[in-house]
């Protein structure tokens, strides 16, 4: 037995090394912090250092938790949350392949270029800075876009307090700020795709259309679905400033635009209980994690291939 | 098996290897310790970090190393980062010695609660003690007290909240508005009215986000609270089902659909290129030259009502000492000086004389260029009636304070803390419910009694009858053992 | 005319009139991009009165460099954090390319015996956390690197993301035949490694270098825990510290009355704040270009090939 193990060691011995330094990260800054998520079942009362504190601290069980179910809102924060992710997890996909792809086939490279380097100016901007410039666009008083309405001889409309516009202004601004970001992933992916397989297409007489659907798409896969099985895993939490910032907080818009962590933030800022954060949190990676089991099971049933593990 | 144990002491080992290699390069930062006799003492203090605190700090430690054996090391944290970095530095338990609390960042109440203050009471029971008690105004200890302790030196400074209008000068002369006689809500509307008719252009009552309909009454955790003018037995009411709420919210939604209200109100935050003819502002003796600076153009105040002293307008802004420290002692030591010492309290405030400031005469001063690179927020480093006031300011500044500190109307439940950590699960839905319905009811956006009832319900379903009965019940047991 | 193209480029490439709607798509796009970058450039040039008086415009009534002055004047803080900047980017980029490089390679391996277990080591992490006060514990107290540059470095340098992104890289264009014939040929695994497999996923380790790169240069969270002398500011957290503050005091204005607008009143004006997001953007603008060559390089090697 033991033996087997050793020459099982020696075998892997080099691929082994190389995963030391990245382990030794992962323990001293991922898995030795963790003891913090003990924090949710404790009501922490400082009382000398962290872990005195923790460790003296009383245990409440799932006390911290009940927050976020107890609420009216809790169903509707949870949907907000979940569906506004699920559009962001497909659109997050659809669009940048079909950029990226589109950016491939353009006939003039350093036009593909400039484009390029403009999608990535949003990436920069942080939702503050994002959330004026769209307070400019949408202000009921002053904003440029119920000036051209009043000129055109509309009404103006109270953007801040009209729900109905408010899901589709969030999912644009949201695929549009890191649209650049996400393009960059699969555009370097094509580049790694082997030439020859398209000359052989083209050999072939096989069209664009074809290649793209037959060589360029499935080779993207592998990078597609993990990207996807890692987002499912993120399913639960929410850009903070984009629905909290670009809002600007419209409590009149909350039936659309409070998701788990403005909800969260919110309730914590009278009570400010550590425990409840932790608690917060923990329930957003928990159900994430589950999430992922189940993804990767159904992936691996598939195409034992592609599962993360 | 065997394998993982093995996996997992190779990484013990790099492990152990790292924090050997790594904590033989930093060998104890002494944040706090004492050199010779002479203790270091670590300060939060909330503000941006100044250019030239470290020269001003130098010329502090001078003075007090001398005087009382204490060097202190200032670090100012900026206003939106420093309840987080607050929050961190005390919940791991950090030593430091002092740090600026409030109300509104570094949760006083909170934090105290958590364990993160040391009650001083013990030390104010000194000769020392009692000096500082005595110089500071009776009622913000009291103010200050959680469940018979205090938690942190209150800075003596305006200790009412005073609710204004700040009218612009412009119209009112324009228009000879008797402004002072304008307090109540139906004072202000017929000329709300007049300048609708007359002034295009110009928002007749401004209001915001944060705005609130003037009310007398104690929040001790919105939206509950007792009513200032209770006698006798102390009654915990919902603010949103007070007949004088409802009605001042009634106001303003007539209003909004006269037009006397911007429209944009539940968003806006105070957006100064917005022509206005009033608009409510929380102030003090002096807050017009305060406001007019701010917006550019002059403006008059008015008191909406007599200005009121509660459980937030006491805890506006204190000085604690940590629970870590290991300077109490010396701790409150440096606390007595800054509250005491006039020379040590300015030189805090307004840095060194002939650099950042120059003296006009004994009491007023002039500030110098150089002064942007020390620019402290005044109110959250000790007892303000010890700083010089400026040249534009009348000499006779804090003595209008402390006569504008005796005319406010104390809550009847000054002093009392609730502590909601039995009913936290109800209280966690309360902002929520409060940000969604509070800014278009308060601002008149939403029809009344609609969304009024919206409100209530909302607050209901969280439990609010249930918070109400506990804090009931604390107020209660308050009641009898300090009335 | 239109044809004169030879069969072959005329399947490769697209025809001139989809290329007309992806450049029309293109050119909407990159313009909604732009648009409030100008935006804030226009803000970072207006003169305060102006703002104050007009709010924000696209086109200032008045144009004044105050806003330029009051960043770069007086000191030089702002060269200190470039400089901070600029090192931890480099450093953490560099470390951050190796740890993810070396781990990656080895969850590629198909052959590698105890992949199922440092796939779920890196897989939990991405989840799970010991929140904010526990990572500061590790650092400042654990590791004791508080205030130095390595707080800044260290905590961001591994990220299971990037490290799973870059794996499927490897495992889409390192063909396991690939391994094993530089095997039989007697290579090293340290060999195969460097010299086989990391030259043939350059676009991959671009990609990566690149969110590396962003990461570092975004980040303020590190140094707003940890990072208390001037001296160690990254140049972010001179703004977003601006921009918190601003948002804070706009928050509690209600609570903190007077005191409130004093206080603001001493923080750097719209047209100083627009000024250091354009000053600390344009760099990193610049360094884009570097990484994109990698990005576009595998499209034009077709063209060559022929």
């Amino acid at each position: 037995m033991f033996k087997k193990q050793i020459r099982t060691f020696k075998r892997n011995q080099t691929l082994f090394m190389l995963t030391i330094p990245a382990t030794i990260w992962y323990v001293i800054f991922a898995y030795l912090p963790m003891i913090g998520v003990l924090l949710a079942f404790k009501r922490y009362r400082v009382n000398g250092g962290f872990f005195t504190s923790l460790f003296t601290s009383e245990w409440v069980g799932f006390d911290n938790f009940k927050f976020l179910f107890s609420s009216s809102d809790a169903w509707l924060i949870t949907r907000n949350t979940v569906l506004y992710n699920i559009v962001f997890i497909v659109l997050g996909v659809v669009i940048p392949i079909l950029l990226a792809i589109g950016i491939n086939e353009l006939l003039n490279k350093r036009l593909a270029k400039f484009y390029q380097s403009m999608l990535f100016l949003p990436y920069f901007i942080s939702w503050v800075v994002v959330s004026y410039f769209v307070y400019a666009f949408l202000s009921p008083e002053s904003g440029w876009i119920n000036g051209i309405i009043e000129q055109m001889g509309g009404n103006p409309v109270s953007w801040y307090s009209e729900v109905k516009y408010w899901p589709f202004i969030i999912i644009f601004m949201g695929v549009w700020k890191t649209l650049g970001y996400n393009i960059v992933v699969y555009l370097a992916a094509i580049c790694g795709i082997d030439q020859t397989y398209y000359e052989a297409a083209m050999l072939d007489g096989a069209t664009k259309w074809q290649q793209i659907r037959y060589i360029t798409i499935p080779l993207l896969k592998p990078v597609i679905i993990i990207l996807f099985i890692l987002a499912v895993g993120r399913i639960f939490s929410a850009d903070f400033g984009l629905f909290y910032q670009v809002t600007r907080d419209s409590g009149a818009l909350y039936s659309v635009t409070n998701v788990i962590d403005t909800y969260v933030y919110r309730g914590l800022m009278t009570l400010g209980e550590v425990g409840m954060s932790s608690a917060a949190a923990l329930y957003q990676s928990g159900v994430g994690f589950i999430l992922i089991i189940i993804t990767n099971a159904i992936i691996k049933k598939i195409d034992r291939d592609q599962a993360l593990f | 098996m065997n394998f993982k144990k093995s996996l997992w002491s190779t990484a013990a080992i790099a492990l152990t290897a790292t924090t050997l290699l790594t904590g033989c390069g930093a060998s104890g930062t002494a944040t706090s310790g004492s050199e010779g006799g002479v203790t270091n003492l670590t300060w939060y203090v909330i503000g941006s970090p100044q250019r030239d605190t470290a020269t001003v700090q130098e010329k502090i430690n001078e003075y007090t190393s001398e005087k009382i054996g204490v060097t202190v090391d200032i670090k100012s944290v900026d206003f939106g980062d420093y309840n987080q970095k607050m929050q961190v530095v005390s919940s791991s338990g950090e030593p430091y010695d002092l740090a600026f609390t409030a109300a509104w960042a570094n949760d006083y109440l909170v934090n105290a609660r958590k364990g993160a203050f040391l009650p001083i009471d013990d030390y104010l029971t000194t000769t020392e003690g009692q000096e500082l008690y005595e110089t500071i105004d009776a009622r913000f200890w009291e103010g200050a007290k959680i469940g018979g302790e205090t938690y942190g030196v209150p800075t003596q400074k305006e200790i009412s909240a005073a609710p204004m209008w700040v009218f612009t000068k412009e119209y009112v002369e324009k228009y000879d508005i008797p402004y002072e006689d304008i307090h109540t809500l139906q004072d202000l509307e017929p000329w709300l009215q007049l300048i609708k008719d007359n002034e295009p252009g110009v928002t007749p009552l401004y209001v915001s986000r944060d705005f609130s309909t003037p009310s007398s009454f104690d929040l001790l955790l919105e939206p509950l609270g007792v009513a200032l003018n209770s006698e006798g037995e102390l009654k915990v009411e919902n603010i949103f089902e007070t007949p004088e709420k409802v009605q001042a919210l009634e106001t303003m939604r007539d209003w909004y659909q006269k037009g006397l209200i911007n429209s944009d109100g539940a968003t806006a935050g105070d957006d100064k290129s917005i022509k206005r003819f009033v608009t409510k502002g929380d102030g003090q003796p002096y807050a017009d030259v305060i406001w007019s600076k701010d917006l550019g153009y002059e403006v008059v105040t008015s008191e909406i009502m007599q200005p009121v002293i509660t459980n937030a307008s006491t805890t506006g802004s204190l000085t604690a000492i940590s629970a870590t420290s290991e300077h109490p002692e010396e701790a409150f030591k440096f606390l007595h000086l800054l509250n005491t010492d006039e020379y040590l309290r300015n030189l805090v405030n307004y840095g060194i004389e002939g650099t950042h400031y120059e003296k006009v005469n004994e009491t007023q001063i002039k500030l110098l260029p150089e002064q942007k690179n020390y620019s402290m927020p005044y109110f959250a480093l000790g007892n303000m009636f010890n700083t010089y006031t400026l040249e534009n300011e009348p000499v006779t500044k804090w003595e209008e304070f402390v006569e504008f500190n005796n005319s406010g109307i104390t809550s009847p439940a000054l002093g009392f803390k609730f502590d909601p950590t039995p009913v936290q699960t109800e209280v966690a839905a309360f902002r929520n419910v409060l940000d969604e319905f509070g800014a278009p009811l308060n601002t008149g956006t939403v029809d009344t009694t609609d969304y009024l009832k919206k409100l209530n319900d909302k607050l209901k379903s969280s439990g609010i009858d249930k918070v109400k009965e506990e804090m009931q019940r604390q107020l209660d047991e308050w009641v009898a053992e300090n009335k | 005319m239109a044809r004169a193209i030879s069969p072959m480029q005329d399947i490769h490439s697209i025809g001139k009139n989809p290329n007309r709607i992806l450049n029309v798509i293109f050119i909407a796009l990159a313009f909604s991009c732009i648009i409030p970058f100008i935006f804030i450039l226009m803000i970072s040039i207006s003169s305060e009165d102006s703002i104050k008086e007009f709010g924000y415009q696209f086109i200032p009534q008045a144009f004044s460099l105050e806003g330029y002055k009051y960043v770069i004047s007086g000191s030089d803080q702002l060269m200190t954090s470039y400089m901070v900047t600029i090192t931890v980017t480099i450093l953490g980029t560099l470390g951050g390319l190796f740890l993810i490089s070396t781990y990656a390679y080895a969850l590629s391996r198909r052959d590698f015996a105890y992949k199922r277990f440092f796939t779920v080591i890196a897989v939990i992490p991405m989840l799970f956390g010991g929140g904010m006060v526990a990572n500061y514990m590790i650092v400042s107290r654990f590791l004791d690197i508080k205030d130095t540059i390595f707080a800044l470095i260290l905590p961001m340098m591994m990220n299971s993301t990037y490290m799973f992104v870059l794996k499927s890289f490897i495992t889409s264009s390192v063909p396991d035949a690939i391994v094993e014939s530089a095997r039989i040929d007697g290579a090293s695994e340290w060999r195969i490694f460097f010299r086989v497999v990391m030259p043939m996923v350059v676009p991959g380790l671009a990609t990566i270098a690149l969110f590396l790169v962003l990461g570092y240069w975004n980040d303020w969270m590190n140094a707003m825990l940890y990072i208390e002398t001037d001296k160690l500011m990254p140049l972010q957290y001179l703004l977003i510290r601006i921009e918190n503050s601003m948002s804070f005091l706009a928050d509690n204005a209600a609570q903190m009355g007077v005191t409130g607008i004093e206080a603001a009143a001493n923080l750097p004006k719209d047209s100083a704040k627009m000024a250091i997001v354009v000053l600390s953007t344009v760099p990193i603008l610049f360094a884009y270009p570097f990484f994109q060559k990698y990005f576009v390089k595998g499209l034009n090697l077709g063209a060559v090939k022929e």
